[in-house]
């Protein structure tokens, strides 16, 4: 299903209806995505063996370099350039507005639900000030809406998620979910294949409402899901994480709505959880 | 030795690169990008070379303390040694391994043996009767509209039309339908 969306934005890219925020998180997916790399090389072949093929080539990937450029070098609420915009299958610009707003407004709106080092940010506080990093989930509304998860989610919803990183000591996340049978599913970084053990990805630092480009949907089990993001100092593999689950889900009882820490060493990140229920 | 290296023979704005001017980076972009592409493949596969002369540029344009850098002499050299550092890091982010030993720079007389065999098999499989001699002439032989709407005696009009149909049909026996 995810690689079905791939496929489809790299087949938008060559077809030039590919947003230039997207282009940034294709480009970044084809380090490792063998089968997108696969496709874009059929799409660069069939470049290649048009008659003005080479100009063609040449005239695509430059646009898409401007185009990049120009995105990424809109401010972001933060005041700097958007190092790491990444983009998604549909409207992403006018999802990072929405990602960077949001970002502003569930500070504050989510602080009840999100365990933090700071604790919950008080009304009228200034989030430059408020250093704490939070996390921000979003569900696909039909095919070019998203709105704020809630407390509830359907068990296919394609979430997107953005961050903020207001201070400069973390510097890498992970986003999962933990469903009622204690299984894992990856959101953040990507990790389809056992074996991978990909690290955690670098974020942006004293940034605000930074999307992460990608909606990502899983097979979800009906019930309690428990959604963490850990910001970390250091990039921590994804097996390691699924121990530290594995050992804190059998300690807490096997209940994820009891699982809302894992046993990470505090100098190495700051965990947010929330718990979820996800419906039909 | 640099006196041999592109942006001596062009003479690049040096001023303008420094400023950021984006007329500027496009001659740089033309003059290099598909060098710069040959040589990240010595590193990747064509993909990720795209993703890293994408990188690369998109950097020059944004990234004002990069343009710094380049203080005159050899900006070919300059572009290749920023695209490497991009490849590597790209590579060991997604913990794939770099190559031992680089492969010698692709030349395109490769790309151009495999664009011929599936144009080829496209032409035996695909193409109609009709305009098999136009395919021939405009994809294979690589002549323009004009000249084979001359030969032929077909309007350029009806040639755009074939040729528009069969770069679609040439797109979906390529991307679709290849093993």
């Amino acid at each position: 299903m995810i690689h079905a969306l791939h496929v489809r934005r790299i087949d938008r890219y060559f077809g030039g209806t590919l947003p230039p925020a997207a282009a940034t998180a294709m480009f970044r997916r084809l380090w490792s995505c063998g089968a997108c790399r696969v496709r874009y090389e059929r799409h660069l072949l069939h470049e290649r063996v048009l008659p003005d093929g080479d100009a063609r080539q040449q005239q695509r990937l430059w646009d898409s370099i401007v185009a990049s450029a120009r995105v990424d070098a809109h401010p972001t609420l933060s005041g700097q350039p958007a190092l790491e915009v990444r983009g998604r299958s549909f409207r992403p610009s006018a999802l990072l507005g929405a990602g960077a707003l949001a970002g502003l407004l569930l500070l504050v709106a989510v602080g009840a639900h999100l365990k933090t080092v700071s604790g919950p940010v008080a009304r009228g506080t200034n989030v430059e000030e408020a250093r704490a990093p939070s996390v921000h989930f979003f569900r696909t509304v039909g095919d070019r809406q998203t709105e704020p998860v809630a407390g509830t989610m359907h068990e296919d919803d394609s979430i997107l998620v953005a961050y903020s990183n207001p201070g400069a000591e973390f510097s890498y996340l992970m986003v999962f979910a933990v469903d009622a049978r204690g299984g894992v599913h990856w959101y953040y970084p990507a990790y389809e294949q056992p074996g991978q053990n990909p690290l955690a990805p670098a974020i942006r630092t004293r940034a605000l409402g930074v999307e992460l480009g990608e909606e990502i949907r899983h097979a979800l089990p009906v019930g309690p899901l428990r959604m963490v993001a850990l910001f970390l100092r250091r990039p921590l593999p994804v097996e390691e994480i699924e121990g530290m689950v594995s050992r804190a889900w059998s300690s807490h009882g096997g209940s994820v709505a009891a699982l809302d820490t894992l046993p990470l060493p505090v100098a190495d990140g700051e965990q947010l959880s929330r718990l979820l229920e996800v419906v039909p | 030795m640099q006196a041999t290296e592109p942006n001596q023979r062009i003479g690049i704005d040096v001023d303008g690169f420094h400023a950021g001017h984006e007329a500027v980076i496009r001659e740089i972009y033309l003059e290099h990008g598909a060098a710069l592409l040959r040589e990240t493949c010595r590193y990747t596969g064509p993909a990720e070379a795209e993703s890293v002369v994408h990188d690369v540029f998109v950097e020059l344009l944004r990234n004002r303390a990069l343009r710094a850098q380049f203080v005159g002499g050899a900006l070919a050299a300059w572009l290749r040694e920023i695209a490497r550092l991009k490849a590597l890091e790209h590579l060991r982010r997604a913990r794939r391994q770099p190559p031992q030993e680089l492969g010698p720079e692709a030349h395109s007389g490769e790309g151009s043996l495999e664009a011929r065999d599936v144009l080829t098999r496209f032409l035996t499989a695909e193409v109609p009767e009709a305009q098999r001699q136009f395919f021939g002439m405009r994809f294979l032989a690589r002549q323009t509209q004009v000249e084979i709407a001359a030969q032929l005696g077909i309007p350029r009009s009806t040639l755009e039309g074939w040729e528009h149909r069969l770069t679609e049909k040439l797109r979906a026996f390529i991307v679709e339908r290849s093993p």
